[in-house]
Parts: structure tokens; C-alpha cells; sequence
């Protein structure tokens, strides 16, 4: 009996189990970093920077000039001019015809000797406030400027948490991350474009310049002193004046100036409270203009491109930071 | 039971009692002359005499306006040629339609305040008064209208017959112009601020004296008026200097003199 011997079967190994395996997605790094980045600096820099006190002082002095820069008001303005002229004008032939002595009225006598170089730095005053107009209207015109900061921090803010999200959050609201991300860039490229802010910047920069020789407190100080030499001379020529009889045109500019003078006085008082009461905000504006001035731009100038060019390239870093899979190599 | 019963009557009888008390002490309202540390308050009006020239000499009423750079005793001074007096470096006042200053109320400006000439139309402390051919004159008011600042009505205390006042409310309006002449100065409130800054610095204000115990910044500033009063005959005289903060006239000073009779009143409704 032979016994049946089996051999031990040697089977071939049997193949790995293939299983797919799903492209890794790869968080991109670098434009989240950009957004977060610009985000901290949009938030911070308006804060560091006063720019909510600077943009609320522009807009005090644009307010705060409304009034005195209309069309009306500028010719107001001028024909106050023309009837102190007139006076000053006049007050000279009766002192000439009448053979007025020195020292009887010493307030029309200091206004003899100065009423050339007050009308001469009130033209100058008026020349530039009525050059200044087109700028100032196209200032005016601007839309929320003193909003400006706001719109900045809260951008930047939505940047920074838009950064942080594609950084650390959950990879299913990376699209969120990049949607708001965009949103916060369009707002800040399209608010210049809206609000008509490159031209009114620019506008403002030019009035910023035309009145800085007036916006002083030494400019303050003389329109104070020649108001005070107006206004003694006008109230001597209203009473003790009366005594010495002047006549034909010389009487009737005379008198036309006294007429004049409570709304001739109320424009002036207007104008050098206006420009008293606005330094400390021209000297805020200039301060926001100078931010740049270290690389020979006007901070005025720069501001809206300044804004379009954070927009864009918060929104260049938002495209590339869509979370994408990596292609299977076949 | 019984002794009880009149335990509980008599306890009824005091509650009733103290509740009536305190019901009279509320419908009494305020004690029209209020005690403090800094003396006695006086509350009426300060009936002004008017301002006059009497041997060379200005009595009653008045006001001068000291130029810039100039001081209160030497000048220079604004000459108002429509005043007769000291060649018109002082204008003279007469008590206007309330006979003077009404303390412990307001005495607030009409509406509009200026007439079409920039005339002022406030005319119940003193009557208007040319300077400079435009009428002057004064007005208090709860919000200043120059520095924007919530101010006290004019408040006046007596201590062994020297006065000291709060008249930080005392306004000039002229030619379209409004003035805080006061004293103490109002804080000016007028500064440009971001777009919801003052709601925000209110709240701030509120969380800062409930929660942190921190007081909220003085609204005044700088020295009051003082002056004398004799409490038999009620002659006073209140006196004090104001510099104009902004506008045309920055940097000019007001110099005030009051002189008049106080006249004891109830307190204005207004002023609580």
C-alpha cells in the first residue's frame, strides 16, 4: 500500500489590495499670509495713523467753509470790498476838501494811513478764497469722506479674519474665507471710483496749498487788527463824524458805508471766525498729506490709489488662496 | 390683645406720619436756598442797575472789551463809538425784560437770535445795545452756543457776604456772532470728531462713572465771577473777565460788572 503523499502547494503571492486613495488638498500658505497681513495693517495703520481725527477734521473745514464759498457769498464778499474802497476813497477828498486837522478823529485817522494795506491784504484774502472755490467744490463733492477710516478698518478687519480662516479653519469654509476676502478688496477699489475721490483728492491737495498762507494764526491775527482800524473808523464816521459836512459823491460813499457796515462787518467777522476756528483742522489735513511726503507723493494724492492698490492685491491674494487638489499622476 | 392692637395703631400712626412727611418734603420740590460748602445759594433774580456816567464816574451796569494782547487795567480797549461813556471803552447796560439775571434758570436766547441787520433779539437780561452799530446783548442757555458745551444755569453762592457764580452759561450774540462770556469757562465741545465718536464717548462716560468710578471730564474751566452782597439791603456787585475762545474776536476779553439788587424768588421750573 503505497500512502498518497502530498506535497505542500506553493501559491504565488497574492496581489496588494489597490485601494484609491483621494489627491491630498494643499493649503496655500502664502496668500493667506498677504491677507493676513494687509488685514493687520488696514486695522491698525488708521488707528496708529489719527487718520479717524484727520478725516473727520478735513471734513469739519469742508463744512465749516460751505457757507463763505458759495457764489453768492463770494460776490457779497467783493462788493463789501468796493464799499470799503469807496469809503476809504472818499474819507480822503473830505479830509482834503474840508481840511480835516490830524487828531481829531484818531480811528478815521489810522484808517487813512492803513486803508491801502488792509484793502490790499483783503483782496489778497478774498483772491485766494474765490480761487480756491473749483477745488473746494470738488472736494465737497466727495462723498463720506470722514467714513474713509471706517471703510479701511473694517476691510481690513474682514482681510485679517479672512487670512486666519484660510490659515487655520476648517477646509470645507475656505470658500467663505475667500469670498469675504474679495468682497473687502471690490469695496475698496470701488469706493474711490463711486465717491469721485481721486479727483477730489487731488482737488484737495491743490486747496490744502492755495490756503496755507491764509490758514495761519499770524493771518488770524492781522485780519483782527485791520477789523479793529474798520471798525473804530466806521464808528466814528456814524457819530462824531457827523459834525464835519462832507457833500456829492463823497457823502453818499461815506454814508453807503455806514450803511453798510453791520452786514460788511457781519461778512468779515464770518470769514476770519471761519478760518480762526479751522486752523487746528487745516492743520490735520496738512498732517494727512504729509503721511507720503518721506517718498515725494502727497498723502492726500496717494490716498485713493493707495486704497485701489490694497484692493488689488487683496484680491489677487484671495484668487490664488482657493484651497485646490493636487492632479493624480497617472 | 388689646395691648396689641394699640402696639400696631401707634406703629401705623408714625409710618403714616413719616410718609407724610416725606410726601410734603417731595411736593416742596428743592429748598430754594440751598447750603453748601460753598455757601448759601441764591435763588432769584439779580435785578441789574442800569449802567451811567455820574461825575465823570461809571456806576451800575456795564461791559468792556479788551483788544488782543492787551490787559483788563490798561488796555487797550475796544472804543464803541456808540457808547458815551469813558469815550467809549466802556458800554453801558440796562436790565432788559426779566430786570436782570434770572439764577438758577435759564434765560435762553429767542429763535431766530439775530434780527436781519445781525441785530441780537435776546432782551430779557439786558436790552440790546449798539456796539459797533449792531445791538448786543445776552442770553444763558442749557448747551452753549459757541463752544457746544452743556453748561449750568447762572448759579450764585453767599459766604459772610462775598459772592462766588457759575455764570459759565453767559452768552453774547451780535452781528450773526455768538460769544461765551462766561466764567468759569465752558470746555469747548467743537473739536471735529469721527461720525459716532460723541455717542461712543457718552456711552464711555457712563460705563467710566458707573462701573469704574471715574469722573467725567470737567465741562468748565478757569476762575468764577465773584463779588460782594449785603444781605439787609440786597445790594450786590458781581465781577469778573472772560477771553473769547475762537471766532472773529479770539483772544479778546470781556470785563463784566453787575451791579444791582437781589431779588429773592422761587427756583425757575426749568432749572432742575
Amino acid at each position: 500500500m503505497s500512502l498518497l503523499h502530498l506535497s505542500p502547494l506553493e501559491l504565488p503571492g497574492a496581489p496588494p489590495v489597490a485601494r484609491a486613495v483621494a489627491a491630498p488638498v494643499r493649503r496655500r500658505r502664502a496668500p493667506a499670509v498677504v491677507l493676513l497681513v494687509l488685514g493687520v495693517l488696514l486695522t491698525v495703520a488708521p488707528v496708529a495713523g489719527g487718520l479717524f481725527a484727520k478725516a473727520a477734521a478735513g471734513q469739519q473745514l469742508v463744512d465749516a467753509f460751505g457757507p463763505h464759498l458759495t457764489a453768492d457769498a463770494l460776490d457779497r464778499y467783493d462788493a463789501d470790498l468796493t464799499t470799503l474802497r469807496n469809503g476809504a476813497v472818499a474819507l480822503d477828498a473830505v479830509y482834503r476838501t474840508e481840511h480835516v486837522e490830524h487828531g481829531r478823529f484818531p480811528g478815521l485817522d489810522e484808517y487813512r494811513r492803513k486803508a491801502t494795506a488792509i484793502d490790499g491784504r483783503a483782496t489778497g484774502l478774498l483772491g485766494s478764497v474765490r480761487a480756491a472755490q473749483p477745488d473746494y467744490l470738488r472736494v465737497a463733492a466727495i462723498g463720506g469722506f470722514d467714513r474713509i477710516p471706517f471703510l479701511v478698518v473694517i476691510a481690513g478687519l474682514a482681510m485679517a479674519y479672512a487670512g486666519v480662516l484660510l490659515l487655520r479653519g476648517p477646509r470645507r469654509r475656505a470658500g467663505s474665507a475667500v469670498l469675504i476676502a474679495v468682497a473687502a478688496s471690490v469695496a475698496l477699489i470701488g469706493y474711490p471710483f463711486v465717491s469721485d475721490l481721486p479727483a477730489g483728492s487731488h482737488a484737495g491737495e491743490r486747496l490744502q496749498r492755495a490756503l496755507a498762507p491764509v490758514m495761519t494764526a499770524d493771518a488770524v491775527r492781522q485780519e483782527q487788527e485791520d477789523f479793529v482800524v474798520l471798525v473804530h473808523a466806521v464808528g466814528e464816521l456814524d457819530t462824531s463824524f457827523g459834525d464835519v459836512p462832507p457833500t456829492g459823491r463823497a457823502r453818499r460813499d461815506l454814508l453807503a458805508l455806514v450803511r453798510a457796515w453791520p452786514s460788511v462787518s457781519s461778512d468779515l467777522a464770518g470769514l476770519i471766525g471761519a478760518i480762526n476756528d479751522n486752523l487746528a483742522n487745516d492743520r490735520a489735513l496738512a498732517d494727512l498729506d504729509d503721511l507720503t511726503r518721506g517718498v515725494g507723493v502727497s498723502g492726500l494724492v496717494a490716498l485713493p490709489w493707495l486704497l485701489v492698490g490694497t484692493g488689488v492685491l487683496a484680491s489677487a491674494a484671495a484668487s490664488t488662496a482657493v484651497p485646490r487638489r493636487r492632479r493624480e499622476r497617472r | 390683645m388689646t395691648i396689641r392692637g394699640t402696639t400696631t395703631r401707634c406703629l401705623a400712626a408714625a409710618l403714616a406720619t413719616v410718609a407724610l412727611l416725606g410726601a410734603t418734603a417731595a411736593c416742596g420740590g428743592k429748598d430754594p436756598a440751598a447750603t453748601t460748602s460753598r455757601g448759601t445759594e441764591l435763588v432769584g433774580v439779580l435785578e441789574l442797575t442800569p449802567g451811567s456816567v455820574e461825575g465823570g464816574k461809571v456806576t451800575g451796569t456795564w461791559f468792556r472789551m479788551v483788544q488782543v494782547g492787551g490787559s483788563v487795567k490798561s488796555g487797550p480797549y475796544m472804543k464803541n463809538a456808540d457808547s458815551p461813556a469813558e469815550g467809549g471803552e466802556v458800554t453801558l447796560l440796562e436790565p432788559g425784560a426779566s430786570g436782570g439775571v434770572r439764577l438758577g434758570g435759564y434765560q435762553s436766547q429767542p429763535r431766530p437770535p439775530f434780527a436781519a441787520n445781525g441785530d441780537s433779539r435776546a432782551a430779557a437780561i439786558t436790552k440790546p445795545v449798539k456796539f459797533f452799530g449792531v445791538r448786543f446783548s445776552i442770553s444763558t442757555n442749557p448747551t452753549d452756543p459757541q463752544t457746544k458745551t452743556q453748561v449750568a444755569p447762572p448759579t450764585v453762592y453767599v459766604d459772610h457776604g462775598k459772592l462766588v457764580a457759575d455764570l459759565s452759561s453767559w452768552g453774547v450774540t451780535w452781528n450773526n456772532q455768538v460769544f461765551n462770556q462766561g466764567a468759569p469757562k465752558p470746555v469747548s465741545n467743537t473739536a471735529a470728531k469721527a461720525p459716532g465718536q460723541e455717542k461712543a464717548e457718552k456711552v464711555w462716560d457712563w460705563v467710566a462713572g458707573k462701573y469704574l468710578e471715574s469722573a467725567a471730564a470737567p465741562s468748565i474751566t478757569g476762575r468764577s465771577a465773584t463779588g460782594r452782597y449785603d444781605a439787609k439791603t440786597g445790594a450786590f456787585v458781581l465781577e469778573w473777565t472772560s477771553v473769547i475762545e475762537g471766532g472773529p474776536f479770539n483772544r479778546f476779553i470781556g470785563s463784566w460788572h453787575l451791579e444791582g439788587t437781589f431779588r429773592r424768588s422761587g427756583r425757575a421750573p426749568d432749572a432742575s
